[in-house]
């Protein structure tokens, strides 16, 4: 009876040990499998964009002072460079475009894995404080820039799904994005997507800034200092981020930096939330005169600056940060040398983009003075010449035109014919947008036709229609309208966002063209 | 819910869980759980519809049983208990057919592989060869089993339910087993069939704008295609099954190595081959009718002609059905035909070729006639793939005027990329068909690869298994942009 119990009991202890085992090896080889899968997505993710490095690459950098947090606002607008050129302070720009701050939260906790700066300033901007739309671009912007198994970058997607209308969104792939981009093995060929594998390789370019080169001038938003009730406001993710800071005594600037934005009631109210939590806001908006920002020269678009207007941006966050926070000059340290390398590259990276604003200034200009001039012009090739000479965004249509043009014994008009493609049209319609010398659009099938020029507030809708007689709206007033004969162009100057001429191009009985307006 | 979906993994994973967890005898409670919540997902309709079906088969199961053998009300039963099953079917494929929407009639997923579970039910009930099933919930599990709901395999009852409820041998080595073959499953099917779907799919939806060389490469490819998407299929579901501890019947055993078309079909859906020989072929050869033809064309003729005639008609027989059974269009009946006309051939004429080898003096054993022999079988089966791919005479006319112009520079100056294909695919499938090839060439000489690849080190087993993963994972037709739901035998 021993013996037999012995036995049972033997091999109960050896069922067990073997099932341990088992366990043990299903566990392991789960772990390899889920390792390698996750970690190689990586060279998946469609790194070709900059920004992605500036979230990893916070993590390599020296022991910073000040971390700015946000989205384009923060990116296209603080120089870190300067900073330390300017006082000694080390500073980053954590950002990536489009990413929302309703997970800042989630920013300052990964921030704080590898740093402890004395101020993080925080941009409010993409703030979402009442739609429930979700944006996938921006979140995936964050969620690809993290680490795979990054318990944050999980609590971080959880928490935005919850609140959000997920409709048809495809969820396990923002988890586990290899699902997403596997398909993506072209960027195998992109030796700085090998660079992921080790994390450590990867920098932020220019410690998080990366300029805007382009140029646009508009009317200045005007601010508002009216309030909202703050029940109308989602400020669950606030609230949150409020307590974390609370929670872990951090020093922390809320800005709503000067991106064009016009809920100025609802930011005016978040503003006062926030200061009556004890933490300083600060509505860039308001301060656009002291920043010496010029909205004729210094912006990119209606939403972010140019290279421009990030330098006069940063010098003012700059003696902001120095008059209101107590922060150490680090020139002398030799633990900061790299600094100065970054600083002279940035010096001579700043000297090109100074040149190219101030040419692309002075061209914009110089094509405001052509647009200005166009309307006076009658004689056809001259016209076509200053059409040439400047940069325009062109709408054209016609139909109907039953001249055969090969018969118009004008050299320019059917040069003009051949280089907008309108001697193309066989079934009598043309429909066509240039921007310059770059076609958008071009078709003589298609009889209707919608785009936009620019984006943010200075987004413009047109839309041509030749399906009956010829019209073009643009910003939804007729332009053109009821045309039935000649070539009908739309004149639109993009830096200023202007119609600077609209006229019709037909072919009198001697066949000779003519403008008409 | 499709296989390849992340609900079905979450399903599997569940069920897997749940069956671990419940002792032994009530595994198959959590089984038909699982398969409800299945057929959930596919429509509350189709889920009701099934259980109407499994509700019908197992009523008719338990009267026929209850009759007396030999009784004209028994075969009445059995009768009326066909004729509504195949009228519904032919209902449900009509409705495929033309698209006509008929709100009393629901198509349920795997319509025609649950019929024919269920006819082989109570016939086999009919003649004995069978019990019926006391408990009704352990018949619905029979009939509505997930895994094998939407392509097979084709089960019999006596021998699928006592290891349905058996509750299985849910061991390490199962579990492992299973999971590698699941992996295989994926690979062939979301790598391999998938991908070769881009360029199948071009070409037979326009076959205009193709040379004939390219129709030619594209209906070889279109064979690969249908057998990587069918067994890859076959694989994950009994990868599943087994890790489960359940042994379901095997569908493929490696087609391509079948050394004449009546082997092919004991290699190729197995399980359709045989239920078509159990319940049509033997039933017509010994029938009444046949066998009076039979007699009388053996005095006339002579016996072997007798012995021979009765097999051509229930050939005839088995291959118009099988024909009708894959499609309703005439394309379909061809295909059946064509099959069933060079199976009887090669019956007939046996031991006539067995002569012309000897005058010839071909050496049937040696490897170039048996590559011969694979070669001639794969070339049925192309044409075969031909006939059911295209949508109609028409077409089929068109696809053979092709032929008489081949081109076969288009192979080489870039048109198959018109079809959507990158050189990565190419390199893709060109590793993966090799691949395949190797482990079927493998398998058939030293039998499970799997076992082959077991016996080797631990390192060199977690390489392979995990580098198929990885292949898989990023090689794999999934995710948002792919649709690999669509099994290609799913339509039946």
């Amino acid at each position: 009876m021993t013996v037999q119990y012995s036995y049972i009991r033997g091999s109960r202890r050896k069922k067990m040990t073997s099932r341990i085992k088992n366990i043990i090896k299903i566990g392991l080889f789960l772990f390899l499998c889920g390792v390698i899968l996750c970690e190689s997505a990586w060279l998946f993710r469609s790194n070709q964009y900059l920004g992605r490095a500036n979230i990893v690459g916070i993590h390599n950098e020296d022991p910073l002072d000040v971390v700015f947090v946000g989205a384009s606002g923060v990116q296209n607008f603080y120089i870190p460079a300067r900073a330390w050129n300017e006082r000694g302070i080390a500073s980053y720009s954590y950002c990536a475009e489009g990413i929302r701050a309703n997970l800042a939260k989630e920013y300052l906790m990964d921030i704080r894995r590898t740093h402890d700066p004395v101020l993080y300033v925080v941009d409010l901007s993409t703030y979402e404080t009442t739609a429930r739309e979700l944006d996938e671009g921006g979140l995936r912007n964050w969620t690809d820039s993290m680490p795979p198994l990054s318990l944050i970058r999980i609590e971080g997607l959880y928490r935005y799904l919850k609140q959000h209308d997920i409709g048809d969104l495809d969820v396990p792939s923002l988890y586990f994005d290899l699902i997403r981009y596997h398909s993506n093995t072209d960027s195998l060929k992109l030796w700085y997507n090998w660079l992921y594998l080790n994390t450590k390789n990867v920098w932020g370019p220019s410690k998080g800034f990366i300029p805007l080169l382009g140029h646009i001038a508009f009317e200045p938003v005007v601010v508002s200092d009216g309030r909202t009730d703050i029940d109308r406001i989602d400020i669950g993710d606030l609230c949150d981020l409020l307590d974390y800071c609370d929670a872990n005594k951090l020093n922390v600037l809320f800005t709503f930096n000067p991106t064009g934005r016009e809920d100025h009631e609802i930011r005016n109210t978040m503003g006062d939330y926030i200061r009556s939590r004890g933490y300083d806001y600060l509505d860039l908006h308001r301060c656009c005169e002291d920043m010496g920002l010029d909205h004729e020269t210094d912006y990119a678009n209606s939403g972010h600056v140019n290279y421009l207007g990030a330098v006069k941006y940063t010098d003012y966050m700059i003696r902001y940060i120095i008059d209101h926070y107590n922060l150490p000059d680090h020139r002398l340290e030799d633990e900061y040398a790299d600094w100065n390398e970054a600083y002279s590259i940035y010096d001579e990276e700043a000297r090109t983009w100074e040149y190219q604003m101030e040419q692309l200034i002075k061209d914009d200009k110089n094509n405001k003075t052509i647009g200005e001039n166009l309307s006076k012009i009658t004689d056809l090739q001259d016209w076509l010449d200053a059409i040439d000479s400047g940069e325009f965004y062109l709408l054209i249509c016609a139909s109907d035109y039953n001249k055969d043009f090969e018969t118009v014994d004008d050299i320019s008009y059917r040069a003009m014919m051949n280089k907008w493609k309108i001697d193309q049209m066989d079934a009598g319609r043309y429909i066509g947008a240039w921007d310059g010398e770059k076609c958008i659009f071009s078709s003589t099938d298609v009889v209707e036709y919608s785009d936009t020029i620019g984006q943010f507030a200075d987004e413009v809708v047109w839309s041509i229609d030749v399906s009956d007689t010829n019209s073009i709206h643009v910003r939804e007033e007729c332009v053109i309208e009821e045309q039935t004969h000649g070539i009908s162009i739309v004149v639109y100057e993009v830096c200023y966002q202007q119609i600077v001429d609209v006229i019709t191009i037909d072919v009198d009985a001697s066949n000779k063209p003519f403008i008409e307006r | 819910m499709s296989i390849i979906s992340f609900k079905f993994i979450i399903l599997a994973i569940s069920t897997y869980i749940a069956c671990l967890i419940v002792p032994k005898k009530h595994r198959w409670i959590i089984l038909l759980l699982s398969s409800m919540v299945f057929y959930y997902f596919a429509g509350k309709r189709a889920m009701i519809t099934m259980l109407a079906l499994s509700v019908f088969s197992y009523a008719v199961g338990r009267v026929i049983e209850k009759l007396p053998v030999d009784s004209r009300k028994r075969k009445a039963v059995l009768v009326a208990g066909i004729v509504i099953v195949i009228g519904w079917l032919a209902a449900v494929k009509y409705i495929m057919a033309t698209g006509w929407y008929n709100r009393f009639i629901v198509v349920p997923l795997g319509a025609s592989y649950v019929s024919f579970s269920v006819l082989s039910y109570f016939t086999d009930i009919y003649w004995e060869r069978d019990t019926s099933d006391r408990n009704i919930f352990k018949h619905i599990l029979y009939v509505m089993f997930f895994p094998k709901i939407s392509q097979g395999p084709i089960t019999r009852h006596n021998k699928t339910l006592p290891i349905l409820i058996s509750g299985g041998d849910m061991s390490y080595q199962n579990l492992s087993f299973g999971t590698q073959r699941i992996l295989y499953g994926l690979f062939k099917k979301i790598v391999l069939a998938d991908r070769l779907a881009m360029i199948t799919t071009a070409v037979f939806s326009d076959l205009e704008s193709y040379s004939g060389w390219l129709l030619t490469v594209t209906t070889v490819l279109a064979a690969f295609e249908l057998y990587f998407d069918f067994s890859g299929y076959m694989d994950i579901i009994l990868g599943f099954s087994q890790t489960l501890g359940l042994e379901i019947d095997e569908n493929f055993k490696n087609p391509f190595f079948s050394r004449s078309a009546a082997e092919f079909w004991r290699r190729w859906h197995i399980t359709l081959g045989s239920w078509f020989k159990n319940y049509i072929y033997t039933p017509v050869v010994m029938s009444q009718s046949v066998k009076k033809l039979g007699k009388s064309v053996k005095h006339r003729v002579g016996k072997k002609a007798g012995n021979n005639i009765m097999k051509i008609i229930a050939l005839l027989a088995v291959w118009l059905l099988t024909g009708l059974w894959h499609g309703t269009g005439i394309n379909y009946i061809l295909w059946g035909l064509m099959w069933g006309i060079i199976i009887i051939i090669s019956t007939v004429l046996e031991d006539k070729y067995e002569r012309l080898n000897d005058i010839l003096h071909i050496d049937t054993t040696t490897v170039s006639w048996r590559l011969f022999q694979y070669t001639r079988t794969f070339f049925i089966f192309c044409t075969g793939i031909l006939l059911t791919r295209v949508q109609s005479l028409h077409e089929l006319k068109i696809a053979v005027l092709r032929f008489t112009n081949m081109e076969p520079w288009t192979m080489f100056d870039g048109t198959i990329f018109n079809t959507g294909i990158t050189y990565q695919d190419i390199n893709v499938l060109i590793i993966g068909i090799i691949l395949i090839i190797a482990v079927e060439c493998l398998s058939e000489r030293y039998g499970s690869v799997r076992m082959l690849i077991q016996k080797q080190g631990i390192v060199f087993r977690w390489c392979v298994w995990i580098a198929m993963l990885i292949f898989v994972v990023i090689f794999g037709h999934y995710g948002p942009g792919y649709d690999s739901s669509v099994f290609i035998y799913q339509g039946f």
